[in-house]
């Protein structure tokens, strides 16, 4: 029996191992082995300020996080997180030294095995972060912008750092799996590549020395082809790849902050998934280790009561997270266990299957937006009061598209689902063209979506910082309707 | 499957790279925000860290995104007890609030000021660019000292005022320990017997056992006996007396006046007076190095002297001629206040050079014939374009180097360079 407030290590690893009996029973989920370290609150704010990775390269933006985290706790404005999970293998859970005996049960239920079955089980993060290498991987990143200081200075490395940064939003292949992070053959691949752009420098040279030939125009009056062929949504990839005045190093360190934005894809696509299965995996286990008799009744009280907390829904505010994803598992645990005449008429696939194989589907092949669309009930939505409403550019009324009724259903499943898609949240940029053969000028366009507009002023300061790698003019097209390039937005 | 560790005694400090980083960037904007905290704050404040707002839009790590507001939006919220279909709600105008939404994530204006706390340190390095400030500690003069008394554990004289309680009451226990151990072991061995006597009496129920009356009888007196020469042994003995013991030791004098004396005439703009205040805050930060306890006095003077408070000295407007003796003698009259014994004294003149007349001569000769015994140090420092004023050519003839120092600033810049040439050893 799990009693008191107060724990020793060894009431953790009971804990562990009892959460770890039940959600076998229950789920039955494969993870990936858990390593819990106790940290205090300082530990806490550095790990915060690293966006959670114990080892990071050194940059300001992280101790501007750092000093900002620090003032808000110093100054009681808001708690430390009770703990942070990894992706990483085995998955590393920070638990805070403070924290009572049944909160860390709480979190041990939470971290260890709600977001640990995301992270070991969804499509996402098995393909795109690897979990297995980034450890390694953050080694190597660090040890290498240091080097890099050390030869270049610290305010090169910066310089490329802040530029690239500007940029990680649209550091990934939207569309295309990545390759295997390796931080060996990472290292290989480097002095591989590094040798590749010197000789290739060489070569450069030569061939601009070489005479024009001597049938036809010079190559800089005749159309060239376009390039790329097709357009190119990794605005990172290509800089790296082709950009015609980047050093080797800046290559690499452009290499680096895409890897971390690929690692990092996959927590931004799946937020309400992930917090909600962490959410209704606690709530779960807590009441299986109660019911076994396994937790006293004050520390599961208590544990309620902070997971009440937790998925408190303020009325006419944004979605917490938390919130919508524990009540949309919650009502699937309802559907499997005992559905109603509506539910099998709406969710048939769903109604009256054993949980555990419904929630299987549910966190591995599905990311936010997918999820909601398939798995948002009516109840659901009944429950949260969900309603949509809209309006047009300039409009000086919302109207209101739906509310919790069985009509207004789908209009507010689709809506919400759409909110959570990645193109409502980052502008979708390309690459449109690279003069390569003249004037080397980047020509990136901008797809707008529903009409709306790209914010030029922010626009402006992330292609002053894109020109620091690029050297030459770069422009900024917004694509219109029909055929044509577009219309130019920007120059810098 | 599962590991558990103890991560609390790993590097703490994890974050001090990156702050740094941090403030290595915006080096140039805290510069500005310092050298206005530098303005605002008294001197004293200053030798503390600091807190800095900066604007976030200063810090801001730009990335593309939407303009707020702009084409069809469309929102779900929850909560909703009052809307029906087709209903309609009136929208703010763009950018505050947008109907019953949230705010957009990123709209990086509406932010609070990012604030942080700088220590101390940072704030003195970025004030004075990076010139270290503890290498410069003058070595040469030498500490005047004073005699104090120190504590040095117990002795078996003294007066009762310095009697050691606690220490007194152990030596009391342990020689009634080692005086009554003896006895006591007696009596408890006649106890005994007694008791064995009394108790085979009443078994045997018959009380013919012609010896045992006797022998308990002897006994009883025993034990009487035994305890009696207990209770001789006293519970406090002048043996046992112990009193804490005080030596003499030499100890640097710890407290330490510093007399800012500055003309304030209106030749001296707030741009002098910068000069003067970082001037006069770094040899404050040198003497708190230095002493415990150091005492600020401000005396402004134009033709007329007086002692005034932090503000009035580097932002109040006088007008008025200059004579710098009248300053000088105020100095002095306030050195009285202070007794010698237990100050040292220091005087920090800044000033633009202007003295007319015999101003100059008879000031310099002030200085050096009536507060050399009462200072321990004097610096003068010239302002602005007048190296070879008048006041600074007739105190140059009294300056030694031992007793007055001088240094000559004309803008910001040089104003450390010109604080370490005088701490300089010469």
């Amino acid at each position: 029996m799990l009693s008191g407030t107060e724990w020793v290590f060894s009431d953790l690893q009971r804990a562990h191992d009892l959460c770890a009996e039940h959600f076998d029973r229950i789920f039955g989920f494969p993870l990936y082995e858990n390593q819990l370290e106790i940290i205090c609150a300082e530990q806490m704010l550095d790990a915060i300020a690293a966006v959670g990775l114990p080892v990071h390269y050194g940059h300001w933006s992280f101790g501007k996080a750092f000093l900002s985290s620090q003032r808000n706790y110093l100054a009681g404005r808001s708690p430390l997180a009770y703990e942070i999970v990894l992706n990483t293998r085995p998955a590393i859970a920070y638990l805070m030294e403070t924290n009572t005996l049944a909160m860390q049960v709480l979190v041990i239920a939470h971290a260890c095995f709600g977001h640990n079955a995301v992270f070991a089980n969804n499509y996402l993060f098995k393909e795109r972060s690897h979990a297995d290498a980034i450890l390694d991987y953050c080694v190597f990143a660090r040890d290498y912008v240091r080097r890099c200081e050390d030869r270049y200075g610290i305010d090169r490395v910066e310089e490329t750092l802040d530029a690239a940064h500007a940029l990680q939003d649209h550091g990934i292949d939207r569309y295309q799996r990545p390759t295997r992070l390796d931080s060996k053959r990472e290292r290989d691949a480097q002095a591989e590549r590094m040798r590749a752009a010197m000789a290739a420098n060489a070569q450069h040279e030569l061939v601009s020395l070489r005479p024009t030939s001597s049938q036809g125009e010079p190559a800089m009056f005749s159309k060239p082809e376009r390039f790329p062929a097709e357009p190119h949504d990794n605005l990172l990839y290509f800089i790296e790849k082709h950009s015609p005045s980047l050093e080797p190093w800046q290559r690499e360190l452009v290499r680096i902050v895409r890897k971390f934005a690929e690692y990092f894809h996959p927590q931004r696509l799946t937020k309400v998934l992930n917090e909600g299965f962490a959410s209704f995996t606690h709530y779960t286990l807590l009441n299986a280790l109660h019911e076994a008799g396994q937790l006293s009744d004050s520390n599961f009280l208590e544990t309620m009561e902070s997971h009440t907390s937790v998925i408190r829904q303020a009325p006419y505010s944004g979605l917490n997270p938390y919130a919508l994803g524990f009540a949309v598992f919650k009502d699937l645990r309802r559907i499997c266990e005992q559905p109603d005449a509506q539910d099998e008429a709406l969710m048939p696939g769903v109604a009256g299957r054993p949980l555990r194989e419904v929630a299987g589907e549910a966190i591995s092949q599905y990311r936010d937006d997918s999820f909601l669309l398939q798995y948002l009930t009516p109840r659901v939505a009944r429950d949260l009061k969900l309603f949509a409403f809209s309006a047009d550019a300039g409009a000086t009324e919302w109207n209101v598209d739906a509310v919790q009724d069985l009509e207004g259903f789908s209009v507010v499943r689709s809506q919400l689902a759409r909110h959570y898609q990645l193109d409502q949240q980052v502008p979708e940029i390309e690459v449109f063209d690279f003069a390569r053969a003249n004037t080397r000028a980047l020509t990136l366009r901008y797809r707008p979506i529903a009409g709306r507009q790209l914010d030029t002023e922010a626009a402006t300061r992330v292609m002053r910082h894109v020109k620091r790698l690029w050297n030459f003019p770069i422009r900024m097209l917004e694509a219109e309707e029909g055929a044509g390039s577009g219309k130019l937005l920007l120059t810098v | 499957m599962s590991t558990l560790i103890d991560a609390r005694h790993r590097g703490r400090d994890k974050s001090a790279d990156n702050r740094a980083r941090f403030l290595r960037r915006f080096r140039g904007l805290l510069r500005t925000k310092v050298a206005e905290l530098a303005r605002q704050r008294s001197i004293r404040d200053s030798t503390q860290g600091a807190e800095i707002e900066l604007s976030p839009h200063d810090i801001s790590e730009p990335r593309f995104r939407h303009r707020a507001g702009t084409g069809s939006e469309s929102r779900v919220l929850p909560g909703n007890d009052r809307f029906t279909r087709g209903q309609k709600i009136p929208r703010k105008p763009q950018g505050d609030g947008q109907g019953q939404g949230g705010r957009e994530p990123g709209e990086g204006d509406s932010e609070d000021a990012f604030r942080f706390v700088l220590t101390r340190d940072e704030y003195l390095a970025i004030l004075f660019d990076d010139l270290e400030l503890p290498r410069l500690l003058r070595t040469q003069q030498a500490d005047i000292t004073e005699t104090r008394m120190r504590r040095a554990g117990y002795t078996r004289q003294g007066v009762p005022g310095t009697l050691a309680v606690p220490r007194t009451m152990k030596t009391s226990l342990a020689r009634r320990i080692a005086l009554s151990g003896a006895l006591r072991e007696q009596l408890r061995a006649a106890r005994e017997t007694l008791d064995a006597l009394e108790k085979t009496a009443s078994t045997t129920s018959s009380g013919f056992n012609a010896s045992d009356p006797h022998e308990a009888e002897r006994l009883r007196a025993h034990i009487e006996e035994l305890e009696r020469q207990l209770k001789t042994v006293p519970f406090l003995d002048e043996l046992d007396l112990r009193y804490r013991a005080s030596v003499p030791f030499q100890l640097p004098r710890t407290a330490a006046v510093m007399i800012c004396l500055m003309d304030v005439s209106s030749s001296m703009d707030e741009d002098l007076k910068d000069i003067a205040k970082r001037f006069f805050l770094l040899l404050y930060l040198f003497l708190e190095r230095k002493y415990d306890r150091v005492e600020l006095v401000f005396i402004r003077h134009t033709d007329d002297a007086e002692e005034c408070d932090e503000r009035e000295f580097f932002h109040g407007t006088k007008s008025g001629g200059t004579r710098v003796l009248a300053g000088l003698q105020k100095v002095s009259e306030i050195a009285g206040r202070y007794e010698p014994a237990n100050w040292n004294l220091y005087l920090a003149q800044a000033s633009d050079g202007d003295a007319f007349g015999d101003d100059g001569a008879r000031s310099a000769q002030f200085l050096s014939e009536n507060l050399r015994e009462r200072l321990r140090f004097a610096v003068y420092l010239g302002v602005g374009n007048e190296e070879n004023s008048t006041l600074a050519r007739h105190y140059r003839s009294v300056a030694d180097g031992q007793f007055l120092s001088m240094a000559h600033a004309i803008n910001r810049d040089q104003v450390y360079p010109a604080f370490r040439a005088l701490f300089l050893p010469c």
